[in-house]
């Protein structure tokens, strides 16, 4: 679901609060915005966890922060899911690392899911061009 | 420090996480850290309160799991209603002693018996004598001792008791029933019955048992339903928490009830409704049961409801013990 919600600075924001993961007309899984942006970071390539983080951060420019505890959480929730998958798992300088990837499913998800969003937006700009005093909209 | 510092903070997470996770989320608060950088008290603050919300996560898109532990938490619920209202039990105060108190108060008491959280007495009165009368001299007499005495009472019979004239009295400690029967198998009979009165500490024993175990319960209800899911075999793990559930639900029911009756029901039917009048209780009391008209056990008797959830809990355990979690690594591409 996409909400409105007024920012601190009294400015109109829109934010997505939480959406729901689909594969055709079944519910997938209802997700917060992080875990949205999970899967959307893992779509290009696989990633270890703080590379998941750091990309999170970037994609939603700053507006997510994914916490280690948040972030875990939700990977073992897509996992359980079936929409992401570990990739692979490496040792450097004695650490961990787990790569996970998008799983087949999790990718035909995030793409309806994208394109869901892709045409609510487009339906919002169409009506707002409609709007009086607006370039191209009623007089 | 090093990531083994950091280790500690993992006790937040459920064990499945742990398992899974553990190393990671430590590692990569760590890298979030920087280079040189420790993570702060308030990162690592946060690293606990985000273990413990997952604790309270029951698994997504699973029905019959949230159903079980809903189940779960109104068992909870029950289990630490139980709890508490057995410690609050500790605080009744000692009854006094019903013989002494029938020879006071009784014109030629037969006997009296005190127990832990019930005392009875009896004495015959002279045949032909008016109950009502024989009420009134013992109600005077328990009035001279400081008892605070209410109003004579007549049943007809009509309720299922005897004929009778009755009043109740109570001093700070102690409820009592007095009742004057004209007429019990062809004798006369006035018999007293008492019990403790609740503790001011009885009813927050209670709320804070009832509400500890709705967190407790939820959190066990979620940590099955997690395993069981993760399980190699959840089938058979599932059938055996279900039964188990199944088994447990009506003693639980029936203790709310009867607790809900002990702390509601102003007139007590000569027993107190006391809730543990024979120790801990997980079960509905004889008092409910007859109240539902439901006799004192034409299939389940008080007793067999006190055993059914020890069963249940077996089952329940023998379950969770079933559900051995898959290798993780197999479990993943």
């Amino acid at each position: 679901m996409t909400a409105l919600r007024t920012s601190t600075d009294g400015d109109l924001a829109i934010a997505i609060e939480r959406l729901t993961i689909y594969i055709g007309d079944r519910t997938v899984l209802a997700v917060q915005a992080p875990t949205f942006f999970i899967l959307t970071a893992l779509a290009a390539q696989p990633l270890h966890g703080y590379g998941i983080v750091q990309s999170v951060t970037r994609l939603s420019d700053g507006e997510v922060n994914l916490r280690p505890g948040t972030l875990y959480g939700a990977l073992d929730r897509l996992d359980q899911q079936g929409l992401i998958a570990v990739d692979r798992e490496e040792s450097v300088d004695g650490r961990l690392r787990r790569y996970y990837r998008l799983s087949d499913s999790g990718a035909a998800a995030l793409a309806e899911q994208a394109e869901r969003l892709r045409r609510h937006a487009a339906a919002a700009g169409k009506q707002l061009s409609l709007r009086p005093g607006t370039a191209g909209g009623a007089a | 420090m090093s990531v083994n510092g950091h280790r500690t903070l993992l006790a937040a997470y459920p064990a499945r996480l742990r398992r899974k996770h553990g190393a990671e989320l430590i590692q990569t608060m760590v890298e979030m850290a920087g280079p040189d950088g420790r993570p702060t008290r308030t990162e690592k603050g946060r690293l606990v309160l985000d273990g413990l919300r997952e604790r309270f996560r029951p698994p997504a898109r699973r029905p019959l799991a949230l159903a079980a532990a809903v189940l779960a938490l109104f068992i909870g619920a029950a289990m630490g209603a139980a709890a508490g209202s057995w410690a609050g039990t500790l605080g009744y105060a000692g009854l006094p002693d019903a013989g002494a108190l029938a020879h006071r108060v009784l014109p030629s008491p037969d006997n009296g018996q005190t127990s832990e959280f019930y005392l009875q007495a009896d004495s015959p009165f002279p045949t032909g004598a008016d109950a009502r009368q024989a009420a009134e001299q013992t109600r005077r007499k328990l009035a001279a001792e400081g008892w605070q005495t209410g109003p004579l009472r007549a049943g007809d019979g009509s309720d299922g008791v005897l004929a009778n004239v009755h009043f109740a009295a109570e001093n700070a400690d102690t409820r009592l029933d007095v009742y004057a029967y004209p007429d019990t198998g062809g004798h006369p009979m006035l018999t007293i019955a008492g019990w403790p009165k609740r503790p001011a500490s009885y009813l927050p024993l209670t709320i804070a048992g009832t509400l500890l175990g709705l967190v407790a319960g939820w959190l066990t209800g979620v940590a099955l339903s997690h395993r069981i899911r993760a399980a190699g075999r959840p089938r058979r793990s599932a059938i055996l928490t279900a039964a188990g559930l199944v088994l447990i639900v009506p003693s639980a029911a029936g203790f709310v009830a009867s607790l809900l009756r002990y702390l509601t029901v102003a007139d007590p039917a000569g027993t107190g409704e006391l809730v543990h009048s024979h120790g801990f209780a997980f079960g509905p009391t004889v008092d409910l049961m007859r109240g539902l008209d439901l006799g004192e056990g034409w299939f389940l008797t008080p007793s067999d409801f006190q055993q059914l959830p020890i069963w249940g809990f077996a089952l329940i355990a023998v379950g969770a013990l079933l559900a051995r979690p898959r290798d993780e690594r197999a479990a993943v591409a």
